[in-house]
């Protein structure tokens, strides 16, 4: 298995950056996930680390080694697309024989390795059909099995786990993780899934408008986002964000009320600005509220959503709607008005300006 | 409202009426050559009769034998037309596949692919009458007048952009993920075109080549304009029976009957990849 590493790596389509100098190392035999919304670059750097995509600036190291100019076939890559790319007209054997067939191993070598392959994936006993008689997940398991038959140094997967239906998925992922870790690989997995990302990778890179947001294991990414971006796209249902002002003393001013002072951080040089405060749903509470209330935010629940061990319900606050996520023990009425609390300690503030985190909770 | 009946009957009706346009096509089309055939094994006398005889009032196949009478050099001419047809194929859709085949995976600037693409496609757009002087000179001047190379080279010219446009379309339709997948697998440009696009596009290559050949086979203007008598194919042997003394319409006849058969047979066997070959990427699978 090998390291990979991307130094300031950079792909312009005519005038359009699809990737922009990107900067990230993938440790051996770590899972990395590159996650992100669809056109933010993730596959076009993968793409590029396979060979398929020549980078307009930047390096490709792969064991410390420049294969920027390596063609696809020299880099010792096997990858898993999106579609499976099985070739149509070969039996399961033959598709995963190819490579070794086209290196021109011993007849008897393929076969054991093949036959170890296929079984690792628990396929033996589809290896004479064609891809056309096999289901998408039979599919998918010979996709990998052809990848992973090579002993490649890298494996970069293309969102393998898109085509198939939801509860396939999640077997897939577990089955997938379960034979990388046993394989040892050095894994880049594309995915615009972040419950697949948080789930099956040791760290995850996110990507926006073609740069890596931040870097780091999924829990990290999850409570200390960098950004605002990052912060709305992981976790789900997504944080909620609302617009406060800062005080001359540092205060946060909600449309709803200003808060106390945190603890934890000086908001002073910020004074006069705006900031975006971000709570994630599982971190609000709400409580009936009685007629007499005045202080604190109040919202009218518009939508309960019955998840079974959760509740969501959607409250509407000023113009937009916050997600608070309950215990399905909480009884919440649709049209009634609740107080929502939150403890200071869970609020994420993001810079107006750039999005960028001020503060972030942290693991809890 | 309309009864079970009514509607029974205008179903009947209306698959009657289909039966009768099927069978209308098929008349038209095939009349030609049954009437071609009749004239081939009809006695010489019966063809100034008036009114003219449709059926022979017996069948003879006097027109063949003097056809393939040794004097005439029917059967070199069927040779030439067999070598020719066969070489253009062979070169067309060797050729044209793997240009296909390049301009469909090139990625070239200012939209090379595309003006390349183009310009094979603008040989088919004037008449073929404005070349044949030229390809006269051309010939003459390289010594290849009246030779089976001279002739294959302007059928070439001929089949390749069709060659290139049906195979274009069809690697159009292939997904990129298979070149990629096989790039990794470590195959070569030409090992990928070889083991794994061909393979895929085999009915589209089999429709290349028929359509190739029936062109090739058939041609007759520049054939007869290149070789007039050494490399001389069939549909320009046919004219030589139109003399300054009348038409021989039974020797034409019989003579047409052979150009006919072999291609008829040929498309007869490809048909099914013909079929498939045509409709391939119609429906998204």
């Amino acid at each position: 298995m090998a390291t990979v590493q991307l130094l300031n790596l950079t792909k312009k389509f005519k005038d359009v950056y699809a990737v922009r100098d990107v900067n990230l190392e993938i440790h051996d035999k770590e899972f990395m996930a590159l996650l992100g919304p669809s056109g933010c670059g993730k596959t076009t750097t993968l793409n590029m680390i396979a060979g398929l995509e020549t980078p307009s600036s930047g390096q490709i190291l792969i064991d410390g080694r420049s294969v920027t100019h390596v063609p696809a076939a020299k880099r010792d890559i096997a990858m898993v697309f999106q579609t499976y790319a099985l070739y149509p007209h070969m039996s399961v054997y033959r598709n995963m024989s190819f490579a070794l067939r086209i290196c021109k191993l011993p007849k008897e070598q393929i076969d054991k390795q093949l036959r170890e392959a296929a079984q690792i994936l628990g396929i033996s006993a589809l290896l004479e059909r064609y891809p056309r008689q096999l289901s998408g997940g039979q599919r998918q398991r010979v996709a990998v099995g052809r990848a992973i038959v090579r002993d490649p140094k890298v494996f970069p997967l293309d969102e393998p786990l898109s085509n198939l239906d939801a509860v396939l998925r999640v077997q897939m992922r577990t089955e997938l993780k379960l034979i990388f870790n046993r394989l040892g690989a050095t894994v880049a997995y594309v995915t615009h899934d972040q419950a697949e990302a948080m789930t099956m990778s040791d760290r995850v890179a996110v990507f926006f408008n073609g740069k890596v947001q931040q870097v780091d294991t999924p829990l990290a990414i999850y409570h200390a986002p960098a950004n605002q971006f990052v912060a709305g796209f992981v976790g789900s249902p997504p944080m909620n964000f609302i617009s406060a002002t800062v005080s001359a003393e540092g205060r946060l001013c909600l449309a709803a009320g200003e808060l106390e002072r945190l603890p934890d951080a000086d908001l002073r040089p910020y004074s006069g600005q705006t900031v975006t405060v971000g709570i994630r749903p599982e971190d609000l509470q709400i409580h009936a509220a009685g007629e007499d209330d005045k202080a604190g935010i109040y919202g009218q629940v518009q939508v309960v959503e019955q998840l079974g061990a959760t509740t969501l319900a959607y409250l509407r606050l000023g113009d937009g709607l916050i997600a608070a996520q309950l215990s399905a023990s909480n009884p919440v009425a649709v049209g009634q008005r609740y107080a929502v609390t939150f403890p200071a300690a869970r609020l994420h503030i993001f810079k107006g300006s750039d999005g960028e985190a001020i503060r972030t909770p942290g693991k809890p | 409202m309309i009864s079970e009946r009514n509607s029974r009957l205008l179903a009947s009706l209306r698959t009657a009426l289909r039966i009768f346009l099927i069978l209308l096509s098929a008349l038209i089309v095939s009349v030609p050559f049954v009437y071609l055939f009749l004239n081939s094994v009809k006695p010489s006398n019966e063809f100034l009769t008036v009114p003219p005889t449709i059926i022979p009032s017996r069948f003879t196949l006097e027109h063949y034998q003097l056809t393939f009478d040794p004097g005439r050099d029917t059967l070199s001419y069927l040779i030439n037309s067999l070598v020719i047809t066969s070489a253009t194929t062979i070169i067309s859709v060797l050729i044209g596949s793997l240009a296909a085949y390049s301009l469909s995976r090139l990625k070239l600037p200012f939209r090379l692919s595309t003006i390349i693409a183009f310009a094979f496609l603008i040989v088919r757009f004037y008449p073929k009458i404005t070349t044949t002087l030229p390809y006269y000179i051309l010939m003459t001047r390289l010594k290849l007048l009246d030779t089976q190379i001279a002739v294959i080279i302007a059928h070439v010219s001929l089949t390749l952009p069709l060659v290139v446009w049906l195979m274009l379309t069809f690697f159009d339709e292939l997904p990129r993920e298979l070149d990629h997948s096989a790039m990794l697998d470590g195959c070569g440009p030409l090992q990928r075109f070889i083991r794994v696009i061909l393979p895929l596009t085999t009915p589209a290559l089999l429709t290349s080549a028929v359509l190739t050949a029936l062109l090739s086979w058939n041609e007759f203007l520049m054939s007869s304009s290149i070789a007039p008598s050494n490399a001389k194919t069939l549909p320009s042997a046919v004219s030589s029976f139109i003399t300054d003394k009348g038409v021989q319409w039974g020797p034409m006849s019989a003579m047409s009957t052979v150009i006919v058969v072999p291609m008829m047979l040929f498309a007869l066997f490809a048909q099914r990849y013909l079929v498939r070959g045509l409709t391939l990427g119609a429906v998204k699978e």
